[in-house]
């Protein structure tokens, strides 16, 4: 039995400590670079399969640049036994101009290739690897969209169930009848529910297992792995959603119901007064009023808040 | 009681003395193939430890025992070794190294039933019986030697009393004046010497030989500094007895179980499974399976598993605080063994305990314990001013004087961000340009090295060694005694040497010269819980005691376990990120002992120690709970 884990490199924006509006108040170092953590929980349930039966070969499969490559090979040195990347280099992109050369630039989850596009993509990867039972994570933490897994299935015309914690197989024959996988889907508000499927079938994971370590011998391996590459060239759909702008929440008062008691009451006032762990320094202007309000203009111009002619009047 | 040897004699001694070098030549080689561990002998220290007992009596009545046995056996040797000689020696000098034979006798006499008492009396099951053979034989030498010299001088009857030989004149009052009584007792004697010589490889006497070695061949430079595999070529720690150095089987083979470590070790004092003197013996026990079992290893035999004898409870009980390094008499290390144990398991099998695996992987993607990430590194110093390396990126060499490396701790934990601003107010008042790295520092590695994740402690500390030759940085002070030990001993095997200090040295330097005044009083009486890695690791003791004595109106305790002695907080060696779950826990274990000195402020100078004892003293739930504060809040409080 193959079993087919997506696993997408993300940049995580962990945090917003930048200074320039442009960049979205986000600065380099508030990034790190990873793998999707739903994914990584799908690939420790497919670990947990192959540790109790034999012959499962789990596939990890990713889309687009490495831009996380040492934890790619961490999943890999996990306890996959195949890692396929799929370039999406050359694809149509979702936004009008091209996809930037630079990996950094295809990690923005604004160029990313839209949802139906992405599907296609793996669809078609499943198919030539032949994959008897696809994982995915419920939903990436930088685009959050939690499409791709069932439109996957769609594409497959398999069943798909959503937001498993658990997988066990109950009939683990393979082959044209296929087996039975029940599995433990989490419904929301403490829900669970117990799903039996017939094996093809995509599934995508809710977090739960944390993924394992890597033993020292595996990451070795791991480390001298040449990924497998996969490329579709332009056998490809158009997207058929555009995303054009992602604003970045805007920093809100935390409410705070009753401040925390083992602060000092310095800090639970401070708590109360500002509800966000970060305090943010703004421009104090100084100067005559008249050079203060051309600073605060100067400022609305600069940040797209005012059209410039506007300001002429 | 001269006796010229004869050729059965000679013969006689050759085969003890081969007895003995086949017998040590056997235990050699269960040691002295192995790994290269790259140190040399350090003769110096061996004279001191050997011959003086510098550190067998520190435990004073039976290190004082153990001295006196030790020259209770080497001088009659020597003396009957040159009698053989047939000097011709006149009588006074004579008669006064007889005098001195007798008196190591006695000393020999009263040591040996000393130290036999406490055997007897020792409740451990196996303790008596291993050392009862060579005593008994040192008992039967000294009878045997006093006896006929007893008989010697029943046979001489000579007048008043013989002051060369007071001890031999007791004796003959209970010996025969027999000749041949005196012939029997002294080829009884002759026999147990060679006896004994012959049985030290095969008895608990052959610390005899392998103690000193390993005082010789102890360990240089850093104190407990762990190994330092070199992981490219596949080694990730100890899976079983042969991935361990020479060294540290030596460390196995001068052991005579004399159970130092255990009386301050604080997971055995608190309940733990774990023995540093079991360890030991467990390493040795493999040393000979592995030894005698050597045809079948040929055969595909796999040697046995270091984790079949030492439980995963027992190697992550330790808390590295070194306690057991610093009172082994011989310079035996469990601590770098137990650590290579870990890194198998951990590197090896991936069997990190769970409840680390957070802070393990927070280490791995943002770089510190706590998982805020880099970003937030500098949200404590924000809006005070505290200037970052990389804003002064343009200042000339003489700008900085000093680099606060501010540690996970300070950066991220609220309790310690308020020790690192106190700091920073220190460093301000006395006028000092320093900097702090701010959003590029990343963890030391600290944790992660004593958990086992070596891979993971190389990586954070080359990029750390990358930002500090990008900066040329020339002086380090760092807020957390981990830390110090980390960058200033650790980050030295990788080829990276650093003037490191620690705030309560630097702070200690400015109050000495006045350069903050410490004005208005913290608390009446106070006491300083000695943290393992800034006392034991780097014998920084007095500047927090000093700093603390500086303050007005403040009265200085001692506890009763403090400086060498000091009992850990049951923070260290990763412990912070373990659940304790058998036996006392250790931090409550401290705070008992803390507040049995009546005081109202413990002192601290590690974040660790603050956070545990802390928590220590308020589960305690006194009446009245002493203040727990680190040194250096207390300083920028009495600056007022």
């Amino acid at each position: 039995m193959k079993i087919i884990v997506c696993a997408k490199q993300i940049r995580h924006t962990y945090t917003r400590t930048g200074s320039s509006p442009q960049s979205h108040y986000i600065s380099p170092e508030d990034n790190v670079y990873r793998v999707n953590p739903h994914d990584e929980a799908a690939l420790e349930l497919a670990l947990r399969l192959k540790d109790e039966h034999e012959d499962i070969a789990v596939v990890l499969l990713t889309l687009g640049p490495m831009i996380a490559e040492e934890e790619i090979r961490r999943c890999l040195a996990a306890g996959a036994d195949d890692l396929y990347q799929i370039d999406v280099n050359g694809q149509p992109p979702s936004q009008s101009d091209a996809i930037s050369s630079d990996p950094l630039d295809q990690a923005d989850p604004l160029n990313q290739a839209d949802p139906s596009v992405k599907s296609d993509l793996m669809a078609q990867a499943v198919k030539e690897l032949k994959g008897d039972l696809v994982l995915c994570g419920k939903a990436s933490v930088d685009k959050g969209s939690g499409q791709v897994g069932a439109l996957l299935a769609h594409r497959l015309d398999l069943p798909f169930v959503s937001a498993i914690t658990e997988l066990t197989i109950t009939d683990p024959s393979t082959g044209s009848t296929g087996g039975t996988l029940k599995v433990q889907r989490s419904a929301g508000r403490g829900v669970r529910e117990i799903i039996e499927c017939k094996l093809p079938a995509v599934f995508s994971v809710d977090l739960g297992p944390d993924l394992r370590m890597p033993k020292f011998s595996q990451r070795q391996w791991a480390e001298g792995y040449v990924p497998r590459q996969l490329d579709y060239g332009a056998d490809v759909e158009a997207p058929k959603i555009v995303c054009t702008h992602r604003f970045q929440p805007r920093p809100r008062p935390k409410l705070v119901t009753a401040p925390d008691s083992r602060l000092n009451a310095y800090e639970r006032i401070m708590q109360l007064l500002t509800g966000s762990k970060v305090e943010k320094t703004g421009e104090v202007l100084t100067g005559s009023p008249e050079s203060q309000v051309e600073g605060i203009i100067a400022f609305l111009q600069a940040n797209g808040f005012l059209e410039s002619h506007s300001a002429d009047q | 009681m001269k006796a010229l040897l004869t050729t059965f004699d000679l013969l006689l001694i050759a085969l003890a003395f081969l007895t003995m070098a086949l017998g040590l030549a056997r235990r050699w080689s269960l040691w002295r193939e192995k790994k290269p561990a790259g140190i040399s002998g350090d003769w110096q220290g061996l004279m001191a430890s050997v011959l003086a007992h510098r550190d067998v009596l520190k435990r004073p009545a039976v290190g004082g025992a153990h001295l006196a046995v030790f020259w209770g056996l080497i001088i009659p040797l020597i003396v009957i070794l040159a009698a053989q000689f047939g000097f011709n020696i006149p009588k006074a000098p004579a008669n006064l190294l007889s005098l001195i034979q007798d008196l190591a006798g006695m000393a020999l006499l009263i040591g040996i039933l000393l130290l036999l008492v406490r055997r007897l009396r020792c409740e451990d099951a196996e303790g008596p019986s291993r050392t009862l053979l060579p005593m008994l034989l040192m008992l039967v030498i000294l009878f045997s030697g006093f006896l006929a010299e007893g008989a010697r001088l029943s046979i001489l009857r000579a007048d008043g009393f013989p002051w060369p030989s007071p001890l031999g004149w007791f004796f003959s009052l209970i010996s025969p004046a027999s000749p041949l009584f005196m012939q029997m007792m002294i080829r009884l004697h002759f026999f147990a010497v060679l006896f004994l010589i012959a049985a030290i490889p095969f008895t608990f006497m052959r610390h005899a030989v392998a103690s000193p070695l390993n005082v010789l061949y102890r360990k240089q430079g850093a104190r407990a500094a762990l190994t330092h595999p070199s992981i490219e070529s596949g080694e990730i720690g100890a899976k079983t007895v042969d991935d361990l150095t020479w060294k540290q089987m030596l460390d196995a083979e001068a052991c005579v179980a004399c159970g130092r470590c255990d009386e301050n070790c604080p997971a055995v004092i608190s309940g733990k499974p774990l023995s540093p003197r079991k360890i030991i013996r467990n390493i040795r026990e493999q040393m000979e399976t592995v030894s005698a079992d050597k045809n079948h290893l040929a055969n595909g035999h796999e040697p046995p598993l270091l984790e079949n004898a030492v439980s995963a409870d027992e190697m992550w009980a330790c808390t590295s605080c070194m306690a057991c390094v610093e009172h082994c008499p011989v310079f035996i290390e469990p601590l770098d063994k137990i650590i290579d144990m870990r890194r198998y398991q951990v590197m090896g099998e991936a069997r990190l305990p769970a409840e680390a695996r957070l802070m393990i992987r927070n280490l791995d993607i943002y770089g510190d314990v706590q998982g805020e990430g880099v970003a937030h590194r500098a949200d404590w110093a924000m809006n005070r001013e505290v200037p970052e390396l990389f804003q002064t990126a343009s200042r000339t060499e003489d700008d900085l004087e000093i680099l606060l490396w501010v540690g996970c701790s300070g950066a991220f934990h609220p309790r310690n961000q308020e020790t690192s601003r106190a700091m920073v107010k220190i460093l301000k008042a006395a006028g000092i340009r320093f900097a702090i790295l701010g959003k590029e520092e990343l963890c030391c590695g600290d944790p992660a090295r004593r958990l086992g994740d070596e891979i993971l402690f190389r990586k954070l500390a080359r990029a750390n060694i990358v930002r500090f030759e990008q900066y040329q940085v020339q002086k380090i002070v760092t807020l957390c005694p981990h830390c110090l030990n980390t960058l200033k001993s650790d980050y030295e095997q990788l080829g990276f040497k650093l003037d490191v200090i620690h705030a309560t040295e630097l702070v200690m330097d400015l109050v000495r010269d006045k350069r903050i005044a410490l004005k208005y009083p913290v608390a009446d009486r106070m006491a300083i819980h000695d943290a393992c890695y800034l006392g034991r690791y780097n014998q920084v003791y007095q500047p927090p005691r000093e700093i603390c004595r500086g303050v007005p109106g403040t009265q200085l305790k001692e506890t009763a376990r403090n400086r060498e002695s000091g009992f850990c907080c049951g923070g260290g060696g990763g412990r912070m990120w373990l659940h304790e779950n058998i036996g006392q826990n250790i931090n409550v274990v401290r705070a008992e002992e803390m507040v049995k000195t009546d005081v109202d402020l413990i002192g601290t100078a590690c974040p660790y120690c603050l956070v545990m004892l802390d928590d220590g003293v308020k589960s305690l739930e006194l009446e009245k709970t002493p203040k727990v504060a680190d040194v250096i809040d207390i300083v920028a409080d009495a600056m007022g």
